[in-house]
C-alpha cells in the first residue's frame, strides 16, 4: 500500500470556529476517494489545504512524503481547480474565454494532455472562444472539470464538479472519470453531497462533520456494516441491543433501526429467523444518519 | 524560471483590457495636446514640455498604481494553478521593475524629445537641466525615475497584499500608513525636483524602499490563503488609529522648504523698458542659500545678482542663462536683485531655497 497523502492532526481555525478539528488519515495512491459531509462540514477547506491554497493552523499534510508548504514537487502532483467557484473569479476572469483557461493550465501542470483536453471540450460541446460572462454555471462546471481530468496530476481534488451540471451531463462526466481512471489510475478525492449517485466511483468514503473526521473506510467495508433492520419493536430492542443504532423510526408496534455495526452471517441469519426484515442501508442515508447523530451528541 | 512565462502570460490574460484602456487614454491625451498647440502656434516649436508631461505623468503614475493592483488580483488564480507564494511575489517584482523601467525610459524620452523641439525656457526636472542632458544626467534622470517609479509600484503592491490578507479596514490603513510616509518625505523629493543633488544616493535609497516594500509583500503573502480575508468590526480601531497618525504626520510633518525667502519667483513679458525687483532676506547663521535660475530674453538684458549684507555682489548671471548653485551665506541682512533693462521677448525663473 502506497500513501498519496498523510495527514496529521489538522487543524483550521477561522477567529472562533474550528473548520477542521485535528483529522488525521492516511490516503492511498490510485484511489477513488468520495469526501462527503454536510454544508459548512469542512470539506472544502479540507480540500483547499491539501492544495496548499489554505494553510493549516495546527498540523501538517505531506504528499507523497514531502511537505507541500511552497514546494513545487509536491504541488505539481496536484490538481485543485477551486477558483472558479469563488465568488469574486466573475470579475476577474471577465475578460477570459475558454481557451484562455485551457492554455493557462497547460503551461501549469507537468503532465498536462492537450489532446484530452480538446477530446473533453468536444465531449461537453464546449467551445473554446466562449467568453467566461457567457458561460452558465453548468458550463464553468465543465471548463474546471476538462482541467482537473486534462491535468493528469497524480492527486486531483474535486469540489462537487456537478455544479450546474444536469443529469445527463453528471453522468457523461461520471463515465469520463471512470474511463480515464481505468487508462490513468491516480488519487482523486472527490467532494460531493449526491452521495448516491457518485457513489460508483468511490472505492473509499471519508466523512467528516463540523470538521471532525467521522470515518475514513473502503466502501465495501462501508456496505458490509450499513443495514436496516425493521419488525416488531420489542423484538428489535432485545436483539440489536449491543450494536451501533445510528436512527431509529417507530410506527406502531413495528420499528426499524439504522445499523452501522459489524454484524456476523450467523447474527444476520438469526435476525431473519427472529422474523426481522434486513436490507441494506443506501450510503446517502448513512450520511444524513450518521451527521443527524453526530449533531444531537454535541 | 520557467514559472515566470506562466505567471507573465495570466498577468498579460488579466490586464489586457486595462493595457489597452490606458494605452488609448495617453495616445488621445498627447494626439489632442499636440493638434491643440499645432493649431494654436501653426508649429511644434512653442509645445511646453511641462503642459504635455503632466497628464502624462498622471496617467504613467495611473499605470504604476493600478497595475499592481491587477497583479495582486492574479495572486488566488495562480494559486489556484498551484503557484508558490514566493514565486508570485518575484513575478510581480520583475514585472513591477520591468514596468517602472518601461516608464522611466518613456519620461527620458519625451524631457529629451521636447526638449529638443520645445524653445520655451529649458526646464530643471530633479535637478537636471533638461537644455543640458549629457549621457551622466541622462543616466542619473533614468536611475531616479526607475527608483522612484519601482518605488511606487512595490508600495502599491504591498497595500494590495495588506487589502487581501487582512481586509479593507487593514488595507485603508496600509494606504494612511504610506500617505504618512509620504507627507514626512515629500519636502524632500520636492528639494529633489526642484534643486537635485545626490540623485544617485537618493535612487539608491528608493531601491532599498523599494526591498522593504517587497520584504512586506512576503510577510502578507506567505500566510496568504485562496481567501480573501472579510471585514471585522474590530479593524475599524486600527484604521481610525492610522488615521490619527496620519493626521498627525500631515500636521507636524517636516518641512525643509521653509525659509525667510521667497522661494519662487517668475516673469514673462513682450518689452519691458526697466525693472528692477530688490528682495531683502535675514540670515541668522551660516547657512546656504541654493538657487536655481533660469532667464531668456531676444534683445536686452536680464540680470540676477545677490548681494551679501555688506552689499557685496557674490552672485551674478545674466542675458540668456541657467544655473543651479550653492552660495554659502553668513548672518547678516541679504538681497538679490533681478535687473531687466530694454529686454524683448523676455522670461525668467527663480527658484531658491535658505538651508
Amino acid at each position: 500500500m502506497s500513501i498519496a497523502i498523510d495527514i496529521n492532526n489538522l487543524t483550521k481555525q477561522y477567529d472562533e470556529t474550528a473548520a477542521i478539528k485535528n483529522v488525521t488519515m492516511s490516503l492511498e495512491k490510485d484511489k477513488i476517494y468520495g469526501l462527503i459531509g454536510r454544508n459548512g462540514a469542512g470539506k472544502t477547506t479540507l480540500l483547499h489545504m491539501l492544495a496548499g491554497q489554505s494553510l493549516p493552523t495546527d498540523g501538517n499534510i505531506t504528499i507523497f512524503n514531502q511537505p507541500i508548504y511552497e514546494n513545487k514537487a509536491a504541488l505539481d502532483q496536484i490538481c485543485f481547480t477551486a477558483f472558479f467557484a469563488n465568488p469574486s473569479f466573475a470579475k476577474y476572469a471577465i475578460s477570459f474565454r475558454v481557451k484562455d483557461f485551457i492554455n493557462t493550465a497547460a503551461k501549469f501542470y507537468p503532465n498536462w494532455d492537450q489532446n484530452f483536453a480538446n477530446q473533453l471540450l468536444n465531449e461537453f460541446g464546449l467551445s473554446p472562444k466562449k467568453k467566461f460572462k457567457d458561460l452558465s454555471a453548468g458550463m464553468v462546471s465543465m471548463v474546471s472539470v476538462v482541467i482537473s481530468l486534462a491535468s493528469r496530476a497524480p492527486i486531483t481534488l474535486l469540489d462537487e464538479p456537478y455544479t450546474g451540471l444536469d443529469a445527463g451531463a453528471r453522468h457523461l462526466f461520471y463515465d469520463i472519470l471512470a474511463e480515464d481512471y481505468g487508462q490513468n489510475p491516480r488519487t482523486i478525492i472527490f467532494s460531493t453531497h449526491l452521495i448516491d449517485e457518485a457513489s460508483r466511483l468511490f472505492e473509499n468514503v471519508i466523512l467528516i462533520d463540523q470538521g471532525s473526521l467521522v470515518f475514513n473506510l473502503p466502501i465495501d467495508h462501508i456496505e458490509a456494516m450499513s443495514f436496516l433492520i425493521s419488525g416488531p419493536t420489542n423484538l428489535l430492542e432485545q436483539i440489536v441491543v449491543n450494536k451501533r443504532i445510528v436512527h431509529k423510526e417507530s410506527l406502531g408496534n413495528n420499528s426499524s433501526v439504522a445499523v452501522f455495526d459489524t454484524i456476523t452471517n450467523d447474527e444476520l441469519v438469526s435476525y431473519k429467523h427472529a422474523g426481522l426484515n434486513i436490507q441494506n442501508l443506501s450510503l446517502q442515508k448513512l450520511f444524513v444518519y450518521l451527521t443527524a447523530l453526530n449533531r444531537r451528541a454535541m | 524560471m520557467n514559472f515566470l512565462r506562466s505567471h507573465f502570460s495570466v498577468y498579460y490574460k488579466a490586464s489586457r483590457y486595462f493595457l489597452l484602456i490606458l494605452s488609448t487614454i495617453i495616445l488621445v491625451n498627447i494626439s489632442v495636446q499636440f493638434f491643440v498647440m499645432y493649431m494654436a502656434n501653426g508649429s511644434f516649436t512653442d509645445i511646453s514640455i511641462i503642459s504635455v508631461i503632466s497628464p502624462l505623468w498622471g496617467m504613467l503614475i495611473g499605470t504604476m498604481i493600478g497595475f499592481p493592483i491587477m497583479l495582486m488580483s492574479s495572486f488566488p488564480y495562480l494559486l489556484n494553478f498551484n503557484s508558490r507564494r514566493k514565486d508570485i511575489l518575484i513575478s510581480g517584482a520583475i514585472l513591477n521593475a520591468i514596468i517602472a523601467f518601461a516608464i522611466s525610459i518613456i519620461i527620458l524620452l519625451l524631457l529629451y524629445t521636447f526638449n529638443t523641439f520645445s524653445q520655451l525656457l529649458s526646464i530643471f526636472y530633479m535637478g537636471v537641466i533638461i537644455a543640458e542632458l549629457t549621457w551622466k544626467s541622462m543616466l542619473l534622470l533614468l536611475w531616479l525615475n526607475f527608483g522612484l517609479m519601482f518605488t511606487l509600484s512595490n508600495a502599491i503592491y504591498f497595500i494590495s497584499t495588506v487589502f487581501y490578507r487582512y481586509g479593507i479596514m487593514y488595507g485603508l490603513s496600509a494606504i494612511a500608513l504610506f500617505l504618512s510616509l509620504l507627507a514626512f518625505v515629500s519636502p524632500i523629493f520636492y528639494q529633489l525636483y526642484i534643486w537635485g543633488d545626490q540623485q544617485f544616493l537618493v535612487g539608491l535609497l528608493l531601491l532599498i524602499v523599494s526591498m522593504l516594500f517587497i520584504y512586506g509583500s512576503w510577510q502578507m503573502l506567505s500566510k496568504a490563503e485562496i481567501k480573501k480575508s472579510s471585514f471585522k468590526k474590530r479593524d475599524i480601531l486600527v484604521l481610525a488609529l492610522v488615521v490619527a497618525l496620519l493626521a498627525f504626520c500631515l500636521n507636524s510633518g517636516g518641512n525643509p522648504t521653509q525659509n525667510n525667502l521667497e522661494g519662487f519667483t517668475y516673469g514673462q513679458f513682450s518689452y519691458m523698458e526697466t525693472e528692477s525687483i530688490d528682495k531683502q532676506f535675514n540670515v541668522t547663521d551660516e547657512k546656504y542659500l541654493y538657487i536655481n535660475w533660469r532667464s531668456k530674453v531676444d534683445s536686452g538684458s536680464i540680470q540676477l545678482q545677490i548681494m551679501n549684507p555688506l552689499n557685496e555682489v557674490v552672485y551674478e548671471v545674466d542675458g540668456n542663462d541657467l544655473d543651479i548653485t550653492k552660495i554659502p551665506l553668513s548672518a547678516g541682512t541679504w538681497t538679490y536683485k533681478i535687473s531687466i533693462d530694454d529686454a524683448t521677448e523676455g522670461n525668467y525663473k527663480l527658484n531658491a531655497l535658505i538651508k
